[in-house]
């Protein structure tokens, strides 16, 4: 069934990142990364209530030995002009899994969405990524097989949506 | 003077009655995800495309595989993929799962995931969209979408619906 109407979403901005490289995390615990494509200015419609910041985005577990462990946390954060900081603990994501026999099945298709009280202004927000313990890193955006065999330069675009609601 | 301009916002929710097995290295299009968006006037939008499905360790592969390996992409036409069939660039990725029992069967219902593919499309103007799915190879890699074969901690087959948003931003 299709509906028609005349806005779906309130003040809509997105950005979609086109990469040509990849992005290694850090190596090292809870040293965290700002993932590219993922931070936006953003000022909600006047008199919304909350807003929705979405985002897809591909990794792959750079520990890829039999049984590598690969654990990774997000904080969603923003800039109050001099310092960035998580909005709220209440927000953290994770990811991860093991990489029990096969490098093929090392990859996460990432999809998160948060729902944040509104504020006043713009305001500038950024997603990071750390892993939970050393040599548990993350290529993030580059894609290593496809079509059954391995790929070179191939690359998945980070969207990212942010509304008002 | 104002101007009213009708968006789209299209939520097609699928209820499968079987389970689609994704064991071919041929790409097939993943039931549910097809949508026309009845863009006849090949009105240029920007969108996004949202599709929430499941997917897990094919259970009734011969082979002693316990991960799978789908690459999918995402597809428009004008024609209904008749002839006019195009890879939306940048949207072509993975989904994959593996577990300690790899190499039996043993843990295959470990594997089962679901997965939501979100994709901002700018200055979209075909009338079709929809993804397609194949193995990494026919042996080790196969998956099986929409449902599974348990549930309520027993053998119990059961179907996922599948939810397509396209919501025109």
């Amino acid at each position: 069934m299709t509906f028609i109407r005349s806005s779906a979403l309130l003040k809509p901005e997105f950005l979609v990142t086109t990469h040509t490289s990849s992005q290694e995390t850090s190596n090292t615990a809870n040293v965290s990364t700002v993932i590219n494509g993922s931070s936006i200015t953003y000022e909600p419609y006047p008199g919304s209530n909350k807003v929705v910041y979405e985002i897809s985005f591909y990794a792959t577990n750079h520990n890829i030995t039999q049984y590598g462990e690969c654990a990774q946390y997000l904080k969603l954060e923003e800039y109050n002009g001099s310092i960035w900081s998580e909005i709220s603990s209440t927000n953290r994501k994770n990811f991860g899994s093991e990489s029990a026999n096969a490098i093929q099945t090392s990859y996460f298709y990432v999809h998160l969405r948060y729902v944040l009280p509104a504020w006043s202004g713009s305001k500038q927000l950024r997603l990071t990524i750390a892993a939970a313990e050393n040599d548990e890193k993350v290529v993030l955006h580059k894609i290593n097989f496809f079509d059954g065999g391995n790929a070179t330069s191939m690359f998945y675009n980070t969207s990212l949506l942010v509304y008002s609601i | 003077m104002t101007y009213k301009v009708d968006k789209l916002c299209i939520f097609q929710n699928t209820s499968h009655t079987s389970h689609q097995t994704i064991n071919s290295t041929s790409y097939t299009e993943v039931s549910g995800s097809k949508c026309d968006l009845n863009n006849t006037e090949q009105r240029n939008m920007n969108l996004f495309y949202k599709f929430n499905f499941q997917c897990g360790q094919n259970p009734t592969s011969p082979y002693s595989d316990d991960h799978y390996l789908i690459h999918m992409k995402l597809q428009s036409s004008n024609d209904n993929f008749s002839s006019d069939i195009n890879d939306i660039p940048g949207f072509k990725f993975n989904i994959a799962h593996d577990s300690a029992y790899a190499g039996s069967t043993a843990g295959h219902d470990y594997s089962i995931m679901s997965y939501t593919a979100f994709m901002i499309l700018e200055n979209f103007n075909k009338r079709y969209l929809r993804l397609v799915a194949r193995a990494y190879d026919t042996t080790n890699f196969t998956g099986m979408l929409h449902g599974y074969t348990f549930f309520d901690g027993a053998s119990s087959t059961y179907y996922y619906d599948t939810l397509l948003q396209i919501v025109e931003i």
